[in-house]
């Protein structure tokens, strides 16, 4: 894996400005994966505050080097090689939570009924690595960009500090 | 005299008949003949439909825009809604040939064709860019003097690869305020109503979308909230019926804009049948006459 | 093929056969109540038919081929049942698929052509629940005897793939072309204000709902949904 084909990778950014709070991200990935439309069983959370009166999402980022796969005791999680999409191996995990409180964002979720962790897997295979949650979102609030474009967003946004 | 070919969708003509009355009346004061589509089914919905079946999604939407085409006019829809279904299948059969050919298959056996040749377009745009805010203007024979609060609803921020978001939403701003009305501001436009959310978790709606709204657009001492979109009407108007078992009383008015610009243009009430709303609609207007 | 089974199918003075003979002896003998075959990988040979054609094809195959029968695997589907009878022609495994509603919930027994399936078809009715027309001994084979009869350990509720909230619309939409279903007060509604009394959609003609039935029958949602074309209703709800 070199550094060119790293970057062109493809993960998932979010425009907390374009979001309009409407959870058909959430309602896509539950009906998609699960067959139900169930908030508590998405692997995206849309979320947005009165307060502070703002827009936030948790979207799996595919970290290049995860804290998720390298705390999981049994090994379950994945990096793929070629893709770079980080994926749990639901026959190996054996839901000891720690890749949940391990992930700086805390994105796996426990599955109650499986007894297992869960986590965003780019809808790949189900969907060939073509996110629902961004096909259902009307004002593209999530694209599917290359890693190279999602670093540049990202140090605008959140180190210098632009929109 | 411009033409569109008139795509009414399920929602509207079923359950909010008032909308379809004012758009008929407000095209035709406009000089803009509708033709009616024969045969039309639902476009269908742009999530349940998609998720379970792609194919016949795209199936039903690609039948309805054959329609379009044999008539040879652009389609005008008057649910946002229907507006994602059938602008997304047109850009999906664009894109993905294999799946449509298809699609071509299937419907070849009951001698339809699509072709990509119609373009869809929501009435807002319509309104705005074909025919002109002038022209608006000058139809606008009783400005209304109301305090409106604007809710675009999430499908109307749905634009082409590369466009602004909020193309069709200024769009909706000017045509409100061409009728005289004052847009009032309460910060939380672009939040959503809280509809596609009541069938997962009916309260997390009710009371994390809806009511936020609500309380807002009340501080902001609006008269009525305007919509485009007949799922954000109900949503408005049941809901606030579901809100009381809550606790939360709100008799807030909501209104199309079709219906707006239809009072504005000097139809009466009376034509409008206002009374399919299950909030006051009728008497918001009854009291601007 | 290799000298093994050369020597021993010369032995046997059997002819040694390949797959796509028996697909194409079958179609020949089942005609249209054979609906598909596929062959994944070498010497391995799936035939779908209608239920109803069961006896027959395994008729007609035993006959010509003189198969060795192996095992019945169920599978439940939520609204459907399916079960997959495994054959050994000369290493060749040919399995025979056929899947029925649930609410049938019954075929034909092959012990009389197959004596061994008795005991597979008696724990197919212990593990699922699903009987088995004039079966000789039709008695419990693992469940415990304690056990209460109307619990049926691998068979799964009857529910389809359209979520909950979804299964009302979904089923207006089917029968009717529209998400919505039109009422007398909307008509009245309609007319009072100078509209036609319903849209020219096709819900509200006749005309053209053979044409959407239509699409909805070539592009299988309404199996996929689980529809009841007679009931007009979905099957589970």
């Amino acid at each position: 894996m070199t550094e060119k084909s790293i970057a062109k990778q493809r993960v998932l950014i979010y425009y907390p400005e374009r979001c309009t709070g409407c959870k058909y991200c959430e309602i896509g990935c539950s009906l998609l994966h699960f067959g139900e439309i169930n908030l508590e069983k998405s692997h995206i959370h849309a979320l947005f505050d009165e307060k502070p009166n703002k827009f936030e999402a948790l979207v799996c980022q595919h970290c290049e080097n995860p804290i998720c796969a390298a705390c999981c005791p049994v090994e379950a999680i994945v990096v793929d090689e070629k893709t770079g999409w980080v994926k749990i191996n639901p026959m190996k995990c054996i839901g000891c939570k720690t890749c949940i409180y391990a992930c700086p964002v805390s994105m796996p979720w426990f599955n109650k009924d499986h007894k297992i962790a869960m986590k965003c897997d780019f809808c790949d295979p189900v969907r060939d690595g073509k996110p629902i949650c961004a096909e259902f979102c009307s004002p593209r609030a999530l694209e599917v960009v290359t890693r190279e474009e999602a670093w540049v967003f990202f140090r605008k946004r959140y180190l210098q500090g632009e929109e | 005299m411009k033409r569109y070919s008139l795509f009414l969708g399920c929602q509207i003509p079923l359950r909010i008949a008032s909308v379809e009355i004012a758009a008929r009346k407000l095209f035709q004061k406009l000089d803009v003949e509708l033709v009616d589509l024969k045969g039309y089914s639902c476009c269908p919905d742009p999530v349940v439909s998609r998720t379970m079946d792609r194919k016949m999604w795209l199936t039903l939407s690609a039948r309805n825009l054959s329609l379009a085409e044999e008539v040879g006019l652009d389609l005008v829809t008057l649910c946002v809604g229907c507006y994602e279904t059938l602008a997304e299948a047109s850009v999906i059969l664009k894109h993905e040939p294999e799946t449509k050919e298809e699609i071509d298959e299937t419907l070849s056996r009951f001698g339809r064709k699509y072709e990509g040749k119609v373009k869809v377009r929501h009435f807002v745009e319509v309104l705005f860019e074909d025919l002109g805010i002038d022209k608006i203007k000058k139809e606008v024979k009783k400005p209304l003097k109301l305090r409106v609060a604007l809710h675009y609803g999430c499908h109307l921020f749905r634009s082409e690869e590369g466009e602004d978001m909020w193309r069709k939403s200024e769009m909706m701003r000017e045509l409100v305020r061409a009728t005289g009305a004052e847009v009032v501001d309460y910060g939380i436009e672009r939040l959503c109503c809280g509809f596609p959310s009541m069938h997962a978790d009916e309260e997390f709606s009710l009371k994390s979308r809806l009511l936020p709204k609500l309380r807002e657009i009340d501080r902001a001492k609006a008269d009525c909230v305007v919509v485009v979109c007949p799922a954000c009407t109900i949503q408005f108007e049941t809901g606030q019926v579901l809100l009381r078992r809550y606790g939360f009383k709100y008799n807030l008015p909501c209104i199309y804009l079709s219906e707006l610009l239809a009072l504005a243009f000097g139809i009466p009430s009376t034509e409008l049948s206002l009374d399919f709303h299950r909030s006051p609609v009728l008497q918001l207007a009854q009291r601007l006459e | 093929m290799g000298l093994l089974q050369k020597e021993v199918s010369s032995r046997r003075g059997i002819k040694t056969v390949t797959e796509i003979e028996i697909a194409k002896y079958l179609q020949k003998k089942l005609k249209e109540d054979l609906i598909n075959y596929s062959a994944p990988r070498e010497r391995r040979r799936y035939i779908r038919i209608k239920h109803g054609a069961l006896i027959k094809a395994v008729k007609a195959f035993s006959e010509k081929y003189h198969p060795r029968f192996m095992t019945i695997s169920a599978v439940d589907h939520g609204i459907d049942m399916e079960l997959l009878y495994h054959f050994d022609v000369n290493g060749n495994v040919v399995t025979l698929q056929t899947t029925f509603p649930k609410e049938m919930n019954e075929i034909d027994t092959i012990t009389d052509l197959m004596p061994a399936a008795q005991f597979i078809e008696r724990e197919i009715n212990d593990l699922f629940g699903v009987k088995f027309r004039n079966h000789p001994k039709p008695e419990r084979l693992i469940l415990p005897r304690d056990w209460p009869p109307e619990n049926r350990p691998l068979r799964k509720p009857h529910e389809g793939v359209i979520p909950t909230s979804a299964r009302l619309p979904v089923e207006t939409l089917i029968s009717t072309g529209c998400l919505a279903t039109m009422s007398s007060y909307v008509k009245r509604k309609r007319q009072k204000a100078g509209l036609p009394p319903a849209p020219t959609a096709v819900c509200a003609d006749e005309k053209w709902m053979p044409e959407f039935q239509k699409i909805m029958k070539q592009t299988n949602f309404d199996k996929k949904a689980g529809y009841d074309w007679k009931k007009k209703k979905l099957r589970y709800r």
